[in-house]
């Protein structure tokens, strides 16, 4: 029993309402990745069925925000000669709710042109987190948020497990590779290491293979060696890949 | 006198058939291209608007399918339209495709239906995914590029802040070259091929063939990510 058939047990289970068999509980009771990734999609259902409204995500606030700031700056640059001229209050607070209107209408907007866009294949159809709702529509924009995400080298762990989920779910190559060198500066993280250890067993591409196996035998971390042994016997796995890890092994 | 007649008789034997599509793109910020066959050049451009020209030297192209009259389909979806080519893969004839140059590219082919693909002069970021050639020249939004078995090729690349460049083949040899200034960090590898670099660091001008090369360029930033299974990679900063 591995995690992604405990975690294929644990779907099912909650679908279909059936009760998940010994082993499958087992693994589930010992895992600590498995456990973390339940916990996650609990509280992503849980989050799903309390509210449907989506925050917009931080950089559009920002974006927003700037725009407003401009905003307020350039209608206060031309509404101060008018105080000047009918010294009445009634055309400020005029004003004021005129531009409140507007930018809540272009912060309406521009969250629903978002909203409106495919989320990226990295959910699988789940409603992404914060810093995944940022990442859409092409692999350039994606790959460009995964770098700056990292950009500050001070990591969360929804960060973490939003890159982890890239790595194992997004469908485009290079976005995985991206969020592979995003997660290799956190290598050293026993939860990081775990799931490396994990999208080596599932990983399809046999360059986001070879560049697993490069990392985690960089890293030298628990059950690293025995992962790239197993993984070496798959029969479907590329000649050059399994060429790579044997002399990586050999190299001990 | 002589070259004229030889053009004249060369027109005389091939009868090639041009078909052409024009349409305005107002509000279009990302066109798609799916299956489309035989060998296909982009160019950015910068008119508002999309024209495409198909050439081919078979008869039967003077009809064809779909509803831009040259063989592809159109599909518009809000900002995006998505052009999906309908010949057959052995078509052999050839695509020039003017867009606008600020436009997103996304480009998807499986099998053999494009040959090679030649996008030139875009600014907008490129998404290729397709098992044959590739060639960019001139561009510069993100590149993020596919290709199990073709040449890759990138010239005349202005990295921009922030967009990525992203390369993966598997067999298929790369060539990027990127001018002497640009600040990036670069990450270049092959299982077993050969990376071959020209490159600039605080030692000056540096050469280098191994297996790997993790190095900033300038003072770093954009990221430019680099890959293949087997085919050999050839960096060089001009």
């Amino acid at each position: 029993m591995n995690c992604e058939e405990a975690m294929q047990a644990f779907l099912n289970a909650r679908e279909t309402g059936a009760a998940l068999n010994k082993a499958e509980a087992q693994h589930i009771e010992k895992c600590e990745v498995c456990r973390r990734e339940i916990a996650e999609i609990v509280h992503l259902f849980a989050e799903i069925s309390n509210d449907e409204v989506l925050p917009p995500p931080p950089s559009i606030r920002q974006v927003f925000e700037t725009a407003l700031a401009n905003e307020i700056a350039i209608s206060q640059k031309t509404i101060a000669p008018r105080r000047g001229i009918f010294r009445s209050r009634f055309t400020t607070m005029a004003a004021a709710c005129v531009l409140l209107i507007v930018g809540i209408g272009i912060g309406h907007l521009v969250t629903r042109t978002r909203d409106n866009r495919p989320y990226p294949e990295a959910f699988n159809g789940n409603k992404p987190d914060s810093i995944a709702s940022t990442l859409y529509q092409s692999s350039s924009d994606r790959i460009e948020t995964i770098n700056r995400s990292v950009e500050n080298n001070t990591p969360d762990d929804s960060l973490l497990v939003t890159l982890t989920r890239i790595l194992a779910n997004d469908k485009n190559s290079n976005v995985r590779m991206a969020a592979l060198y995003a997660l290799a500066k956190y290598a050293d993280s026993p939860y990081v290491h775990e799931c490396l250890i994990a999208s080596l067993a599932r990983e399809t591409e046999p360059v986001i293979q070879v560049l697993l196996i490069n990392l985690l035998m960089e890293k030298k971390g628990d059950g690293a060696i025995d992962a790239i042994q197993n993984f070496i016997k798959n029969e479907g796995i590329r000649k050059e890949v399994k060429m790579v890890a044997q002399t990586k092994l050999r190299s001990l | 006198m002589k070259q004229f007649l030889l053009i004249f008789q060369l027109l005389c034997f091939i009868n090639l058939y041009a078909q052409h599509f024009q349409t305005p793109t107002q509000k279009v910020n990302t066109i798609k291209f799916a299956n489309v066959s035989g060998y296909v050049s982009i160019e950015g451009t910068t008119n508002k608007e999309i024209s495409i020209d198909y050439y081919s030297d078979d008869a039967q192209s003077k009809t064809l399918p779909g509803n831009t009259g040259v063989g592809l389909e159109l599909q518009k979806l809000d900002s995006a339209w998505v052009f999906t080519g309908l010949l057959s893969e052995t078509s052999k004839g050839r695509y020039a495709i003017k867009v606008p140059e600020k436009t997103v590219l996304n480009y998807q082919s499986d099998a053999d239906h494009t040959r090679h693909v030649v996008i030139a002069k875009c600014k907008g970021d490129i998404d290729i995914n397709i098992p044959k050639d590739v060639t960019l020249t001139e561009v510069s939004g993100g590149v993020v590029i596919q290709s199990t078995s073709g040449k890759v090729t990138v010239n005349s690349i202005a990295i921009s802040k922030h967009k990525p460049v992203s390369i993966i083949t598997e067999t298929g040899p790369i060539s990027l070259a990127i001018p002497a200034n640009t600040n990036a960090e670069l990450k270049l590898g092959t299982a077993t091929g050969t990376v071959h670099a020209a490159y600039n660091n605080e030692k000056g001008k540096t050469l280098m063939n191994g297996k790997q090369l993790n190095t900033k360029l300038g003072t770093g930033g954009p990221q430019i990510h680099i890959q293949s299974l087997s085919g050999d990679i050839h960096f060089v900063q001009y």
